[in-house]
């Protein structure tokens, strides 16, 4: 991808920033911190640090997930790049368990907009929710943000 | 001829001729079947040969037509004949459906069922359909199947083990050989578990809509004895939206448990509910519908024999019972309804199949424990497990970790299995003899699937060290299967694939050291390739004499010390993808997104697709395919055959032909 381009792209993603300043920093959270390791015979267990960040502003750093069929209102960040096939995999994907669904914020007039894919990291803040639910396409998130802001982030 | 007559045939003749006229004017308004199930070149060609659809005697199928009616008219009822002859339905066993139809149908077109029919009688069949428009009019078409003759020739097959190496073709056996053997003065020092069978054919793997098959119609084909289309599993294809209503044709192990009571095992490296071990119990058109594949492995094992399952894919039996209300704590359950199964009514009658439920919250876990199946979650539990009748094993959350990881965990590097959360899966050889032990418990005997899924997965990444470690570990399965079948004489064993991956190639082997190859990194093309960096210049694949007999160590364990090895066998690929090459393994798997914990350090380190990996220090090879990832070749792939009955399997023949084989050992039997 073009530099331009991924600079437009990017421009388009900064422009979701929520409106209010949130006066509390937001807590950093990784990925490998979400889950205990080993994986227990029943599956995974949350950490204690996600549960204590239910509710509160957390940052987080990872790629927006590549899909063919954007969702409206929302994206995906997950550890690592990921292309989902929508249209030959249905909903059987392989998307990482930590991933995280990014709310964005209600538009002031209009439907919601698909979020553009744009590949590289971003550092995602807003506020967390976690457990289960089933999206309106029909995946399970795990974890949610409500987005505040999002930003390029350069390892 | 008298003249009455002769007026009279004067008369038929005008009236014919009228008739043919209407005919001719009103052709485009008739209603029309588009689809005849089974498929059959007599329908969509009229040609007789060659034959599509086949049956051992008694195998069941579904009897489907697609009827697109005149506009403003309805389909009132059809009627299937075979051999001109009404086949009488059992009552609840057909269906007329006008609703849920594919896209693009005219409007109140009709899919037609008859669920389960079966014929015992050997020979090439007519099979008409016609269907009654409301005005009167009838749509007919005509096509053909054939019920495959059996000999009665003696003693039958008790066990038929078949394992697929998914996606390896010769060039995987034979790098495979080298690796774990070599060669000296141009024999091979060792050979191969399934380099040692006595009977090789060779088999061509195109599905019903491809030269290129996928995994699923590569599996099906083998043990439901016909063409599956791609992405389809133990189906024929139809017009209806819905996944798990497709026509079915009945699976070798269905067939078996049916008419013998044998029992099926299912053994693989990858998720469960992947698409080769689907492709031997669950009917589906839609190979990625992992809550319901996973939910009709248990409902319908009263009809597969299902009692060994060993893979990963744990994700799929954990409960979902998330609401709005009251979200659970996430557990990676990645059950939902979208793609979970509840049957039609005349697919349930026909088949007496579980009707399925749309149910996330189900723990699918625990009702697997329920119907008796002990429960494996790692290799220790396995050990403790395998004294059961009955045997589940997730030892993933999705893939299991390649043989290469797993063998570096037992050697004291657990960096990576560590990272995936499974720190303790056990290796291929070490499932399938813990199936085999239950399994055998069946004095009726068993139909065993064993996969060496990832020969496929790390032959499409192109990470050319992981395949291969990951054959050997497949062979050394094919090896407890082998001791099995000395001990058992009343057992088939075939050594096979679904396809051959990537159009993989032993080019040669490397003119330069590990030590060198490693300090060429970041040399591009003259150093990597042209090796314009010696003295004097030498091309780095050393090919034809120049590739000489690369030498591997290997351990007590039975996999080489290391890979990366002075003069190592180089691997080049015809259905390639762009890569960067270095001639060198990668410490770390490329990463597999459905593995949980990949943001892990160091996974997060790990390169994300082929194309990155290596980026800065090797060279361009560009693809001739797009995407990140090579891809399945339509190459014929070898078949190894050992045990009662392998004698069948020398010559070149067809996946479905295998299924006809294995029928005549098993039924009809083998002197």
């Amino acid at each position: 991808m073009r530099p331009s381009l991924r600079a437009a792209i990017a421009g388009v993603l900064l422009s979701f920033q929520a409106a209010a300043q949130q006066p509390v920093a937001p807590a950093d959270l990784k990925f490998a911190e979400m889950f205990r390791l080993p994986v227990g015979p029943r599956g995974l267990e949350p950490s204690a640090r996600l549960l204590a960040l239910d509710g509160q502003r957390v940052r987080i750093v990872g790629y927006m997930v590549h899909r063919e069929k954007a969702t409206p209102g929302a994206f995906l960040i997950a550890p690592l790049p990921v292309l989902l096939g929508d249209e030959d995999e249905g909903l059987a994907d392989d998307l990482p368990a930590s991933s995280i669904l990014v709310q964005l914020a209600p538009r002031a007039e209009g439907a919601p907009i698909a979020p553009p894919y744009a590949g590289g990291l971003f550092r995602v803040t807003g506020v967390l929710r976690v457990g289960n639910r089933e999206e309106p396409d029909g995946r399970v998130s795990a974890a949610r943000i409500d987005l505040a802001s999002t930003e390029r982030h350069v390892p | 001829m008298k003249d009455s007559r002769l007026a009279h045939v004067n008369t038929l003749f005008a009236l014919t001729t009228l008739a043919l006229a209407f005919a001719a004017t009103h052709a485009h308004a008739a209603p029309k079947v588009t689809r005849l199930t089974p498929p059959s070149e007599l329908f969509q060609s009229g040609a007789a040969a060659p034959m599509i659809a086949r049956f051992l005697p008694g195998q069941r199928f579904d009897l489907q037509a697609t009827v697109s009616p005149d506009e403003g008219k309805t389909i009132e009822s059809f009627q299937f004949l075979v051999d001109d002859k009404p086949v009488i339905a059992k009552a609840g066993t057909t269906s007329l459906v006008t609703t849920g139809l594919v896209k693009g149908q005219p409007a109140n077109t009709a899919v037609v069922s008859l669920r389960a029919y079966s014929n015992a009688a050997p020979g090439v069949h007519k099979l008409t359909v016609t269907a009654k428009q409301s005005d009167g009019a009838i749509a007919k078409a005509v096509g053909n199947f054939e019920v495959v003759r059996l000999a009665k020739e003696g003693r039958p097959v008790k066990n038929v083990i078949l394992l697929l190496g998914d996606g390896m073709g010769a060039a995987h056996r034979t790098a495979a050989r080298i690796v774990t053997g070599g060669y000296t003065q141009g024999k091979a020092t060792k050979l191969l578990a399934m380099d040692t069978f006595p009977v090789t054919g060779q088999v061509m793997t195109a599905s019903l809509n491809s030269i290129v098959t996928d995994s699923s119609p590569g599996m099906s084909n083998y043990v439901t004895g016909n063409k599956g289309a791609n992405n389809q599993e133990g189906v024929f294809p139809d017009d209806t939206e819905d996944a798990f209503d497709n026509p079915r044709v009945e699976y070798l192990a269905e067939y078996l448990h049916r008419t013998q009571g044998k029992a099926l095992g299912i053994v693989t490296t990858a998720d469960v509910f992947d698409a080769t071990p689907a492709a031997n119990a669950v009917h589906t058109s839609n190979r990625g519908a992992g809550t319901g594949i996973a939910d009709q492995y248990l409902d319908d094992r009263g009809l597969t024999g299902l009692t060994v399952l060993l893979g990963g894919g744990r994700k799929w039996f954990l409960p979902n019972p998330s609401n709005d209300v009251k979200p659970q704590a996430p557990n990676g359950s990645q059950r939902r309804k979208s793609n979970d199964y509840v049957l039609p009514d005349d697919l349930v009658a026909g088949w007496g199949a579980a009707r399925g439920v749309l149910d996330p919250e189900r723990d699918l876990l625990a009702d697997f424990q329920k119907a008796g199946f002990s429960y494996a979650p790692d290799r220790a539990g396995l050990d403790a497990a395998a004294g059961g009748d009955k045997l589940l094993g997730l030892f993933a959350f999705s893939n299991m970790n390649v043989a290469y990881d797993k063998i570096a965990g037992r050697r004291g590097d657990a960096t990576v299995v560590d990272a995936y959360g499974f720190p303790d899966q056990p290796m291929l050889d070490e499932m399938a003899r813990a199936a085999l032990q239950v399994l055998s418990k069946n004095k009726r005997g068993f139909v065993a699937m064993i996969e060496g899924a990832s020969i496929d997965k790390q032959s499409h990444l192109m990470d050319t060290d992981r395949w291969i470690l990951d054959v050997v570990e497949f062979d050394r399965a094919v090896q407890v299967a082998k001791d099995f079948a000395a001990k058992n004489p009343d057992t088939l064993v075939i050594v096979t694939a679904d396809h051959e991956c990537s159009g993989a190639a032993i080019i040669g082997a490397s003119t330069q050291t590990y030590a060198s190859l490693r300090a060429n990194a970041g040399e591009g093309v003259s150093g990597l390739r042209d090796g314009a960096n010696q003295t004097p210049p030498k091309a780095v694949v050393g090919t034809y004499e120049a590739a000489r007999f690369p030498r591997y160590a290997i351990q007590p364990d039975g996999y080489p010390m290391s890979t990366n090895v002075d003069y190592r066998m180089l691997i080049g690929y015809g259905a390639n993808a762009d890569r960067y090459e270095t001639w060198l393994s990668t410490s770390q798997p490329t990463q597999d997104p459905q593995q949980p914990f990949i943001g892990v350090a160091p996974l997060s380190l790990a390169p994300a697709t082929p194309k990155e990996r290596n980026k800065d220090s090797g060279f361009l090879v560009t693809g001739q395919v797009s995407g990140e990832s090579a891809v399945h070749t339509a190459t014929d792939i070898p078949l190894s055959a050992m045990g009662r009955g392998a004698h069948l399997f020398t010559g070149v023949y067809d996946n479905t032909d295998v299924f006809f084989k294995i029928g005549q050992l098993v039924v009809g039997g083998t002197r």
